[in-house]
Formats: structure tokens, sequence, C-alpha cells
């Protein structure tokens, strides 16, 4: 018989799964609305209890006074941010490699399991925060000792994830691949890698706010640039709302960056039929 | 088809009670005196004992016993999935391995085992593209290239009702559309051997009965030899050339059981006294091997 694939089949929406084009403010509307009143609660509820409490402004600052820290000098606080999510970025994909080699590795290897497991479990144990002050003192001043940080502490999620997500194969699957000889790369790529992705992007999603602040809290010890620097500096001179100011930009970062993985999880994982914004 | 239609008599029927499954010459697949032991906790379980059984090119052999009984592991054995630790298995007088690096075992497990990230016809194609490069730098001698074999899988979707769907995605059918898929994916290799692992054995009464006769239909247009395991005397009977039925502990061939109804089978002969007769027997031994476990 011939082969060569047969003609590429049309898409199929047999029950019309297009999502209606009308009433999309509606729901546009309902999936906004609730956040965007929790915004306003908190941060209303904030605002106000500054402001008609005695708290002073040492002890508590108001949002509006942190924004306004904000609004004074936005290039100041954009390009220190940008020295952190560079640190916290390469901080990740550091750990990320290594990660996925040591996961490849323990998934192929009994032996290298063994060996390697109680290192993970001791790596994990480990107050990861707590070294960067000998970090510093090892690496110097640049950015090695904040990404290091960043890798440290970002590495066991993504590894143990990896693993976890190699090892997700059907049986079944593992089987019908084996009947027809498939050799170990061909599994790895076609079954263990796939299989792997809702795993891997689950925690990229949580590595987005550690690599964050593993950068920031390695900055905290002497450095000439980045949002730690800028909160380690503020604190000395007791500017809170500086402090402030750099904890929301901290968090608007942490907020875009999880929101553009949320758009990766949606796009790859369409497949897998569940929702990922509930992970 | 070929087959021709066969004596309607079960009485007549040679080797029914016979207790070692000894097929004519020519035989597709031979297993000649199996063992097979697993550790469960520790302690050393036979799963096959001294197993032998042959099965002739485009016979449609069931193998069915109670549960623990090492069907599914003989199945594995001949499927070259489960190293044997005695005895020998030929297919076509080579070895499962080499067999299983020629493409020669259409494998359906009990659940589809699909991947979820590829179409319909990306599954039924996916058995094609795999284990080729390999094949290549080993320079292995391949005496029928897959290609030359493999059908149509449009066709064959178009065959079980699917060409519909060979767009979508495994999670947008029901559980027999996604089990029919697996049949396609097997069916598309071209394989001379069919290994079926209790394949509609999750699925509901009436989509099980559909898909026997959808199943003996594609089987009817190939020169394809099957051998199936399964929980269901019913489906065994009137799927089957021949029924091997399996004692536990240790797993072992207890009887074989010759079907008698002529081919091709319909849903008629489900009420054919011919039919009850073999089910009886198949019943009979079954409960015998059942009795003699304990």
């Amino acid at each position: 018989m011939s082969v060569g694939g047969g003609p590429p089949s049309p898409g199929l929406d047999p029950d019309g799964l297009a999502p209606p084009t009308a009433g999309w403010a509606r729901r546009a509307t309902r999936t906004v609305l609730p956040g965007v009143v929790a915004f306003i609660v908190v941060f209303g509820g904030w605002e106000f209890g500054v402001r008609f409490t005695h708290i002073s402004a040492t002890e508590l600052v108001a949002p509006s006074a942190i924004f306004r820290e904000l609004w004074r000098a936005p290039g100041f606080f954009a390009s220190n941010a940008w020295v952190t999510i560079q640190e916290a970025f390469w901080g990740f994909l550091v750990a990320f490699g290594v990660a996925l080699t040591a996961a490849v590795v323990v998934v192929h290897s009994r032996v290298m399991d063994r060996a390697l497991t109680p290192i993970v479990v001791m790596l994990q144990v480990t107050p990861i925060l707590a070294l960067a002050p000998p970090l510093v003192v090892w690496l110097g001043f640049g950015p090695q000792p904040k990404i290091v940080m960043a890798a440290l502490i970002t590495f066991v999620p993504l590894f143990t994830n990896a693993t976890v997500g190699f090892r997700a194969v059907d049986p079944a699957t593992y089987e019908v691949m084996r009947s027809v000889d498939a050799s170990r790369s061909e599994i790895f790529f076609r079954l263990r890698v796939p299989h792997s992705l809702p795993y891997l992007l689950a925690a990229t999603r949580v590595c987005v706010g550690l690599a964050l602040i593993g950068a920031v809290v390695a900055e905290f010890f002497d450095s000439s640039a980045g949002l730690g620097y800028i909160m380690a500096g503020a604190q000395a001179n007791y500017e809170a709302a500086v402090v402030w100011a750099a904890i929301f930009a901290l968090v608007f970062i942490g907020v875009v960056l999880v929101g553009l993985v949320t758009v990766v999880q949606h796009r790859l994982l369409r497949w897998s039929g569940v929702d990922v914004a509930q992970t | 088809m070929t087959r021709g239609p066969r004596a309607q008599d079960p009485s007549t029927a040679s080797g029914a009670t016979t207790a070692v499954a000894g097929g004519p010459t020519g035989a597709r697949i031979v297993v000649d005196g199996v063992h097979k032991h697993f550790f469960h906790n520790e302690q050393a379980v036979v799963a096959l004992h001294d197993v032998s059984l042959s099965v002739a090119a485009g016979e449609f052999v069931s193998v069915i016993g109670p549960s623990g009984c090492g069907k599914s592991t003989l199945l594995r054995v001949i499927g070259g999935l489960v190293t044997p630790d005695g005895g020998s298995v030929r297919v076509d007088g080579a070895t499962p391995d080499e067999a299983r690096a020629r493409k020669r075992f259409g494998f359906v497990p009990q659940t589809p085992a699909l991947l979820p990230w590829r179409s319909v016809l990306g599954n039924v194609t996916l058995l094609r593209d795999v284990g080729r490069r390999r094949r290549r730098t080993h320079g292995r001698a391949t005496p029928v290239p897959p290609e030359d074999r493999a059908r149509d899988p449009m066709a064959l979707l178009e065959q079980v009702g699917l060409a519909r769907f060979a767009g979508s995605l495994p999670r947008e059918l029901s559980g027999g559309m996604r089990q029919r898929v697996s049949l396609v994916r097997a069916f598309a290799l071209g394989p001379p051997i069919l290994l079926m692992d209790e394949p509609f054995a999750a699925l509901d009464e009436f989509t099980r009965d559909a898909m026997r006769y959808q199943l003996l239909d594609i089987w009817s247009q190939t020169n394809t030899t099957v051998v199936f395991v399964t929980h269901s005397i019913p489906e065994a009977v009137i799927l089957s050339d021949r029924v091997i039925t399996m004692a536990a502990r240790p797993g072992r061939v207890a009887s074989v059981e010759a079907i008698t109804l002529a081919r091709p089978r319909t849903e008629d002969m489900e009420d054919s006294d011919v039919f009850a007769t073999h089910a009886r027997r198949v019943r009979a031994a079954l409960r015998a091997s059942w009795e003699a476990r304990t």
C-alpha cells in the first residue's frame, strides 16, 4: 500500500467549539472584574488605614506615597529593575540547563539517581538565602553572586519537576513504542519531553518569583545596582517609601513574567485539556 | 480473504482438550518451554511455567485465564517486551527482538495509549516514523521494509468511521473512538502479527460488541496473525480460531479449544448451539484451572 501520509486532514470543529464573538465584553468583565475589585479593596483599605489612624509614615507608608515615589523617578527604578531582571533571568537559565541535564542523567541511570538524590535533598533543605553573604565574598561584587543565588534557589523545583515529568510516561504508551523497537532517544524526545512540559512550565511559573527573590537578596549585600541595592540603600536612610516602591516594582515585574509564562502554557499545553490558570 | 468455512460440529474438532497447543507446520510464532518468574515482595512468583504453543500464519488465537495466570506476560514474551528466564520464542524463525526491530508486531494495549499532543492521524502514523534511523545506522538486513507493508492510515480511519476526526486531539474523542485509533495505529504498520492485551476490556458492553466485528473486518482483509488476550469467554469464542485457557500459579497452558464456527463470523453465530458448546467448554476449562489452583 502506498504510504507518504494521507492528505492533510482539514481541521475539525464538529460542535462549533470556536468562541462566540458576541458577549466577549461581558466575559472580559467577568474575568477581570473580581481582580480589580480585590485590588481596590486591598489598596483602598491600606490607604484608609494609614490616613485615618495613628500609624506613622515610618511604620507604614500609604500606597499613594509609594506610587508617588515610583512616579517621581521612573527611570531610576526601571534601570535598576532591568539589572535585577537580567540577573534573575541568567540565574534561571543556568539552573534550567543544569537541572534538565541532571534530570536526564537521573532518569536514565539508577546509580546516578542514587548518587544525586541526597545532594538535591541537601540543597532543598539548605536556607539558600543565608548563602548570600559568603557568595558575595567568594564571587565578588559583580553580577556573578546574584546569578548564582537565582540559580541555586530555582534549581530544586526545576530538577524535581523535570524528573517527575520525564518519568510521567504512560507505561502502555512506552510499551507500544518499544514494540517497534524505538530507541532511548526516540522515547526521550517523543514521549518524555512532551510529557514533562506541563511540569516544567508549572515549575517555571514558581521559579519566576524565586529567581527575582534570589537576585534581590544577593543585591542586599554589596552591589552597585538593582532593586535590592535600592532597598538596602533606602533602608539605611530610613526612606520607607523608596523601599516600598522597589518592592512594588518587583511585584509588577513578577506579575508580568508570570503572565508571560501563563500565555506560553496556554499555547503549548492546549492538548492536555487542563486549565493551566488553575495551577 | 482465504479462510474457508470449517466444520460446524465442535465435537469433531481435533485437539480440543490437548494440554499442549500444537500448531500446524509453517507456524508463525513458536513458544517452546518458556519459563518466567518475577519477584514480588522478595518472593519469586512463577508467571509462566513450561509454556509451549505455536500459532500458524493468519491464525486468530485467544488466550484466556484468571488474573495472574501469566497471559499478559506470555503476550509480552512473544513481543520481546519481556525476556523469558528459560525456553525459546521464535517469530518466523527470528528472535522476538529481531522481529521487533523489523516492526513485525502491532501491539494494542488495554488503554488506547495515544500521545495526547498528537492528532489522531499523527498518532496513527507515529510508529511508522519511529525506529528508522537506527535501522539504517546499524545496517540491519530488513527483508520487508515497513513502508511496503504499511497501509494507508486514512483508509483505515475511514473504515472504522474516524476519517473526519483525523485532525482531532485524542481528548476530543470518546473512549471507544480512542481505542479504535489504537487499533488503526497497529494495523497501519501493516504488521504480520498483532498482539492484543485485553484491548476492549475498558469499554462498555455495547462498544465492545461493535469493536469485535470491526476488528474481524479489518483482520479479514489482511493476513495478520493475532494473539488476543481477554477475560471474556464470548469474545474469545466469536473472534478466534483457537482459544487457549491458562491456569494460574504457576502460569501454564491448561487446555486448547479449536473453534469450529465458519468465517466470516456474524452476530447471529453468538446465538448458535455451536457457539454455546464452545463457550461451555471454555468455561469448564476455566473453572477447572481455577479449582486446580487451590
